[in-house]
């Protein structure tokens, strides 16, 4: 990355880092219906530095694309839309491609039915029900990821459909150390025994970092206590107290070093394990049908579950990082190294695993570089992996809905029925007469069906009915650019493999300025 | 069919499309919620609108503020703009002024030509004074921000709703000088004292920004005196007059800073009789630091390495040279994160300094985060959050001013899915703010003995109490000590307050006509005892000042270890402060969130995440 692209993206680096930047770069994303919606979301991933772009739309540009689309210029009416949006569009950012299709998207997969094999991510746009049937099965059955947004008069609605996702930097907050106090690797327990604090007077043990301090008593309680960490309350808080005895030597209260000891004293009992969003990983079926065409991530999971099980007694790889410690840089540095290098073993090991499984597959070693493999092992606690639902599926899972608000959520099973409405009787509810309560009564009736057909029998209100027909499918900017905001940034999500995503579905409902997620 | 069409008259809401057209509709900010919110402006069919930015477009500008390209670097951002958003539309009327809103040009009767003002700025000062011209015009607002994934809108109008400045802000702190040229405990001390070390050595001169030992440490005192050895600064020349001296030698240099200082600062035994006393590095020694803990560790970028002692020594040889040969011909160097010798020199010299005071050494990565103020700021918070702008403007328009409560936008939707919460109704003004209330007051302590007139004019009223041109009267005697005529008070400046009355218990009335805002000012004496005493303290709410009292808390100074806030500010982007952050955004009830409005873009940083 030269340093004018690295400026250009410095204040996004900040949240995804290079290796995000990296990944964003070499992705190719299909936006299907360049209306506001789909533009506005456009726009904001080739803003992040997407690598291409490619518009698909057969419509012409109409009147109401000037009341709402920004990325059409004046005088192109009944010009291609996909042409005019793409023109403005590819002017965003110049280190990003994009092309146009001006045919309809059924049409490009009757003659290439492997159109949509290229693309990392597709964006589809206020969809219709038969088109989003259709390429959502296609895309399901390819695995590649399709983010659904919608903008209904005031309501939004973003839906990912994706078979498998799999995340390896979570990004988790609050993730808690990695010490292994409770299994300490050779090299740290050599320096656990060679650790003598009550030898030290004041000023050395100023310098010792709280990590050390707590290994130290503990090796001291293990020693009284026939190798049991503390386990009640009682005995954790003697160990509390050790740790506060110990800080007493300063004349002027506990050290700063000491405080901190004694307020992560819970590592000494806290126990390594896996946590279940790695074993779910590790059980996955992908982690032993290891094919030439398994995705890169599932030749390092599997390379980690192997290394966690056969060669590190059931844990993970070390992470390699200590947080700050108040601490004498020498010691401290001391320290770091004994965790970095434990770390580096780690990773060549796993390595070694990743090289042997690509092998046993027919694929070159640098088939995943060592970069990859080493940011694996240092986020493999949040590693993940999420099972989506296809369009068809969507019932299935209806008794999970425990939605907060309730009403919120009726909009999910209304915008479906607007959909069902429209492909029904070819227009969307409310457009039909001159007055938009006209289609009222037909679209009750389709809400019932739809509702019926998902096996719910959750009661919704009229006013919901007779809001959706004065919308009458009226995609409103201000709500398309809050639509296409939310789902750019889980396109971005997905494309880095960072952050968890939406799992899988969201309303936004911009009269009460409510958005909820909830999967279905 | 019009845009004002599509958005109302698809809803069936006639008035509104009648409304739309015809309202004027004040931006204030241009960056990236501003170039947002001036888009959907335009297509929901309003057609006068004014914007207002005071900054030049830079190239770290272009992943979210979608109105400008590569071509526009270094041009007006409003004007830039203007002209993105015309080539759009020829139906709307724009107005651009490449301005600062603090510009007494912009006063009350400027605010009062518009329906409504939307705010989309990005430091609190500003979103201050517009929220006081807001309410002396009386002219909804609505205030918006965001910080990497998170955001906030709200609605403001007088008399209806809190305003702006109706709940204590987390407080902004900067580090007191002492800490930083004497005890630094935290690596952003350690970069702040490397960017003036920068400044003293290349930059413009700056006395704010001496990075020698400082004498007048509070600490050093005992029984309330200094000592007498300790007089004065150790300097009696300018560093920058002895650098060129000495020819910019770095071994000269380094010794200086990094070995005779800190055995000057060891000689302050009163320092380090509680902390653990720095160790000197001298230029020989530094060479004898080769052993490192990640630098063989090849496999990550030298930007995310903590390179050793003796690197960074050698950097800092390097670097001087660099610069010293760029100041040729010039009277000084500006410091420039993206620069990358003045980069390179600042994270040598923070390293190092690190180094001897025993605080944790960073990455160049991480150290130009901190020095650079590299706040998150992505194009999809922004775009969400102008759309919600934009969908109240509509409500104000039609007058459905209840139907606006502020709506917060939270960072991590993935464990609550709760994306976006509102509050379930307008929060109603606090009575005792000392903004909006009708008679505000507020407390302020200081040392009236040693404050000066300026002092006072300059740090509380305008910096901390975002006044622009304030007039303050002695109440009681009817003097006017400080005038916003020019020159009409200049002989009182150099005064203490003392000297012209105003002593402990006296109150001020301060009036500032631009703001059309008149405050009540209660004066209590104060020293600064402890070490991080700040050299004075205000109290908003007199009520709140009693149970703080009670409970012995220092006007809600909290800093907190863990995460900053940085006020970029033109005169002085240096300036780190800390604040603590409270994201408790659980549940979308009614209980009053206590959370910190997100600021915009360059106000907020979560440092956590960057140095972790």
């Amino acid at each position: 990355m030269d340093g004018l692209t690295e400026k250009r993206y410095e204040r996004q680096i900040q949240l995804w880092g290079v290796q995000g930047q990296t990944s964003l770069r070499n992705s190719k994303v299909c936006l299907i219906n360049a209306d506001a919606t789909g533009t506005e979301a456009l726009k904001n991933l080739i803003l992040a530095g997407v690598g291409s772009f490619t518009i698909v739309d057969d419509t012409t540009v109409k009147e109401v694309d000037y009341g709402n689309n920004f990325f059409i210029a004046e005088g192109k009416l009944d010009h291609s839309r996909a042409e005019c949006t793409y023109e403005l569009l590819q002017e965003l950012n110049p280190e990003v491609t994009g092309n146009f299709i001006s045919e309809g998207v059924l049409t490009i997969l009757k003659t290439e039915p492997t159109f949509f094999d290229k693309f990392s991510l597709v964006i589809g746009a206020n969809l219709t029900e038969r088109i989003l049937q259709y390429v959502g099965r296609d895309l399901w059955d390819k695995n590649i990821p399709l983010i659904l947004v919608f903008a209904y008069g005031m309501i939004a609605y973003v839906r990912i459909v994706h078979a498998l996702h799999t995340v390896v930097q979570g990004h988790v907050d609050n993730l808690p150390h990695d010490f292994q106090c409770d299994a300490p690797f050779p090299a740290l327990k050599k320096l656990i025994t060679t650790t003598d604090l009550d030898s030290l007077d004041s000023t050395q043990l100023r310098d010792v970092p709280y990590l050390l301090i707590i290994l130290f008593y503990l090796k001291k309680w293990l020693e009284l206590h026939s190798g049991r960490p503390p386990e009640t309350r009682i005995e954790k808080d003697e160990f509390k107290k050790l740790i506060q005895e110990g800080g007493k030597k300063f004349s002027e209260g506990n050290e700063v070093n000491f405080e901190e000891a004694f307020s992560f004293a819970f590592y000494a009992w806290r126990r390594s394990e896996i946590p279940s969003n790695v074993l779910e990983v590790f059980r996955h079926p992908c982690c032993d049908s290891l094919t030439k065409k398994s995705d890169t991530f599932w030749f390092l999971a599997r390379a980690v579950r192997d290394f966690t099980f056969y060669d590190n007694n059931g844990r993970l790889p070390l992470r390699g990082v200590l947080p700050d410690m108040t601490a004498g840089t020498a010691n401290y540095s001391q320290l770091l190294l004994l965790y970095q290098q434990e770390a580096v073993k780690h990773a060549s090991m796993v390595s070694a695993r990743v090289h042997n499984l690509l092998l046993r597959c027919g694929l070159p070693e640098d088939y995943i570089d060592d970069e990859e493999i080493k940011t694996i092992c240092e986020n493999s606690a949040t590693l993940k992996c999420f099972e989506g639902t296809s369009l068809q599926h969507e019932e299935a899972r209806l008794d999970d809905f425990n939605v907060q608000p309730a009403e919120v959520f009726s909009w999910y099973f209304c915008l479906k029925a607007a959909r069902f409405f429209q492909r029904r009787y070819g227009h969307s509810p409310g457009t039909g007469t001159s007055n938009y309560l006209g289609d009222l009564l037909t679209l009750k009736s389709c809400l019932a069906e739809v509702l019926n057909e998902m096996k719910s029998n959750r009661k919704i209100e009229d006013e919901y009915l007779i809001e959706l027909c004065r919308f009458g499918a009226s995609e409103i900017h201000s709500v398309a650019a809050c639509a296409s905001g939310i789902a750019a940034q889980e396109g971005i999500k997905v494309l880095t493999r960072q952050f968890y995503p939406l799992n899988n579905a969201l309303i936004v409902d911009t009269v009460t300025g409510q958005a909820v997620s909830f999967r279905v | 069919m019009n845009c004002q069409e599509v958005v109302a008259a698809e809803l069936n809401n006639t008035s509104l499309a009648q409304l739309i057209p015809k309202s004027k509709i004040l931006v204030v900010g241009a960056g990236g919620i501003g170039c947002e919110i001036l888009k959907n402006l335009c297509l929901s069919g309003f057609q006068d609108v004014e914007i207002i930015d005071l900054d030049t477009i830079d190239v770290s500008n272009l992943n979210r503020q979608f109105l400008f390209r590569k071509e526009h670097v270094g041009k007006p951002k409003a004007v830039v703009a203007r002209e993105s958003v015309m080539t759009f539309t020829s139906n709307m009327k724009i107005k651009a002024y490449h301005d600062s809103i603090f510009n007494q040009e912009y006063g009350i009767n400027f605010f009062k030509r518009f329906k409504l003002v939307l705010n989309a700025l990005d430091n609190r000062s500003a979103r201050n004074h517009v929220n006081r011209m807001c309410l002396a015009a009386d002219v909804p607002l609505v205030e918006s921000g965001t910080a990497g994934y998170s955001g906030q809108v709200e609605l403001i109008k007088k008399g209806l709703t809190q305003c702006y400045e109706c709940q204590p802000k987390p407080q902004q702190r900067s580090f007191p000088g002492c800490t930083i040229r004497n005890t630094p405990s935290e690596p952003v001390h350690c970069i702040v004292w490397a960017k003036h070390l920068f400044n003293q050595l290349f930059g413009e001169d700056d006395p704010d920004q001496d990075v020698s030992p400082d004498t007048e440490d509070p600490e050093l005192k005992k029984d309330g005196e200094f000592s007498t050895t300790h007089t004065g600064d150790v300097q009696r020349k300018s560093t920058r007059q002895w650098a060129e001296e000495i020819n910019y030698e770095p071994e000269k240099l380094f010794n200086k800073f990094f070995k005779d200082d800190i055995n000057y600062l060891l000689s302050m035994e009163n320092l380090w009789k509680t902390r653990k006393a720095p160790t000197p590095l001298s230029w020989e020694e530094s060479h004898l630091c080769v052993s490192n803990i990640s630098e063989e560790d090849i496999s990550t970028s030298i930007d995310m390495r903590i390179l050793s002692l003796q690197k960074c020594a050698e950097i800092f040889s390097d670097t001087v040279t660099t610069l010293k040969k760029q100041l040729v011909n010039r009277k000084f160097l500006v410091w420039d994160k993206d620069d990358k010798p003045a980069m390179d020199f600042v994270a040598a010299c923070a390293n190092i300094r690190a180094h001897i005071f025993s605080i944790p050494q960073k990455s160049r990565f991480a150290v130009k985060s901190i020095a650079g103020n590299i706040i998150p700021a992505i194009a999809t918070a922004n775009a969400l959050i102008a759309g919600l702008v934009v969908l109240y403007a509509f409500r104000v328009l039609k007058n459905e001013l209840n139907k606006c409560p502020t709506i917060y936008l939270r960072q991590k939707s993935v464990y609550s899915k709760v994306l976006l919460a509102a509050d379930n109704s307008l929060q109603s003004p606090n009575p005792n703010c000392y903004v909006c209330s009708s008679k505000p007051v507020v407390d302020v302590f200081v040392n009236v003995f040693k404050m000066t007139l300026n002092e006072f004019e300059n740090e509380i009223l305008k910096n901390t109490l975002n006044m622009v041109a304030p007039d303050a009267i002695l109440d009681g005697k009817g003097v006017v000590v400080i005038s916003s005529e020019e020159g009409e008070t200049q002989i009182n400046n150099n005064k203490k307050l003392n000297e012209v009355g105003i002593i402990d218990g006296s109150i001020l009335k301060v009036d500032d006509f631009l703001q059309n805002y008149e405050l009540t000012v209660n004066i209590n004496h104060y020293e600064a005892k402890e070490k991080d005493d700040p050299p004075f303290k205000f109290v908003a709410n007199p009520s709140d000042l009693k149970t703080k009292q009670e409970n012995g808390v220092n006007n809600g100074v909290n800093v907190s270890t863990d995460s900053y806030t940085t006020q970029q500010s033109s005169d002085d982007d240096d300036v780190v402060t800390c604040t603590t952050e409270d994201y408790d955004y659980e549940a979308s009830s009614s209980k009053r969130r206590k959370m910190n409005p997100p600021e915009d873009e360059d106000d907020l940083i979560i440092v956590e995440d960057v140095i972790n």
